[in-house]
């Protein structure tokens, strides 16, 4: 399930900014210019739609946006490993 | 105005002689925006709170497909998530021109600057009141991320953004200052909003004007690759700025099944493409005319409207 979340991520990343399939997981996509502030509201309300949970926009939100991993460990886990995990 | 920006700028007698018949409009419109309106105690649930025409799923098979109720629903939660916008907006433009009063590079702008942040606190006043009184006040879901743009082309960028929302606010702000189909409140907002914002928009154009001219893209390295970089901020901006008319949040308070398949579907829409380029089409043209908008970035990548 979450592998699938993380494939629609990419693919919107790919279809909507200069991100290029099969990029690196943990390319900081807010450095490289691929996230900008002109793009950035669009994204969080496709993250917002793909993992059922808002994102509160805090000074903490931008780092955990910056690498598909980090958006994937913070908003796109199973609830079922977040069980695991805790 | 520093005397070098004079030198590479236009001749900012015009700007003077502009500025100062824009204080004296200020002067002789001004009112005390607390006591201006007479705020009723409610608003009626079952009339339109938005223009029909001005809603996002104008012109498109939706308006078939939603019942009379569910459209003067939708209306309600898109005219507070307008009014809402338009409150952000003032505050982010208040707190930047503040920022440039008083500084050497803005010296011939101050004086009506004054009357813009007096003006655009009121607009910040009445629009937030609206949303209390009787909706909702939305939050903007926003990350500004730091500029990559040198502090001069920053500078031109926070009038353009200015301008460009304005511009787009004030089409909405005609029609629903006459529709009679709307509460006298709505109208009586929309009216003094768009009456403030003639002047703001004429402000706008000028400083703009001036502050493209004093780029020194000379000190930027690739001229032509930065004029290129701002042209597809511009338009990018303008997109951008349409995109927030299709409000997800007030989609979902509306009652609305899926509320983002149905936002994406009308973005994407091909009826809504022309309504865009048409509440556009004075500030294209403004930046075509003065080569901030170039051919080249017009031709590539996203267009303008199509969202």
């Amino acid at each position: 399930m979450q592998m699938q979340k993380i494939s629609k991520l990419e693919n919107w990343l790919t279809e909507n900014t200069e991100f290029k399939s099969g990029s690196d997981e943990n390319l900081d996509l807010i450095d490289s210019g691929i996230l900008t502030s002109l793009q950035l509201m669009e994204f969080i309300l496709f993250l917002e739609h793909l993992s059922g949970q808002a994102v509160d926009l805090d000074r903490s939100t931008m780092d955990k946006l910056r690498t598909i991993n980090l958006i994937s460990a913070n908003y796109l886990q199973d609830a079922d490993t977040k069980e695991v995990a805790l | 105005m520093s005397a070098e920006t004079q030198q590479r700028g236009k001749d900012p007698k015009d700007s003077i002689i502009r500025m100062d018949r824009l204080c004296n409009l200020s002067r002789e419109k001004s009112y005390d925006h607390y006591e201006l309106f007479d705020w009723p105690e409610t608003v009626d649930e079952k009339s339109f709170l938005m223009s029909p025409q001005l809603l996002s799923v104008a012109e498109t098979s939706f308006v078939d497909e939603l019942t009379h109720e569910q459209m003067v629903k939708l209306s309600h939660y898109e005219q507070y998530n307008y009014s809402s916008l338009n409150t952000h907006g003032e505050r982010e433009l208040i707190i930047d021109v503040i920022d440039r009063m008083h500084t050497p590079k803005y010296e011939i702008f101050t004086e009506y600057m004054h009357h813009l942040v007096e003006e655009e606190n009121a607009h910040l006043w009445f629009f937030a009141q609206f949303c209390k009184r009787y909706g909702v006040l939305y939050q903007p879901k926003k990350i500004v991320l730091p500029s990559s743009f040198p502090d001069d082309v920053n500078d031109f960028l926070v009038f353009a953004r200015l301008m460009i929302f304005e511009e787009i606010v004030v089409y909405f702000n005609k029609v629903m200052s006459t529709d009679p189909c709307l509460p006298k409140i709505v109208r009586d907002i929309n009216r003094t909003h768009f009456v403030d914002e003639s002047r703001h928009i004429a402000f706008g154009r000028d400083i703009v004007g001036v502050l493209y001219h004093c780029i020194n893209f000379s000190s930027h390295g690739d001229e032509k690759e930065m004029r290129l970089n701002i042209s597809n901020y511009i338009k990018a901006y303008i997109n951008g700025m349409l995109r927030l008319f299709y409000p997800l949040h007030a989609y979902t308070d509306a009652g609305i099944p899926d509320p983002y398949e149905f936002r994406s579907k009308l973005m994407k829409s091909p009826q809504r493409h022309g309504f865009h380029q048409k509440i556009v089409s004075k500030q294209v043209a403004f930046f075509l005319k003065r080569d901030i908008l170039m051919e080249e970035s017009l031709n590539t990548g996203e267009t303008i409207g199509v969202l």
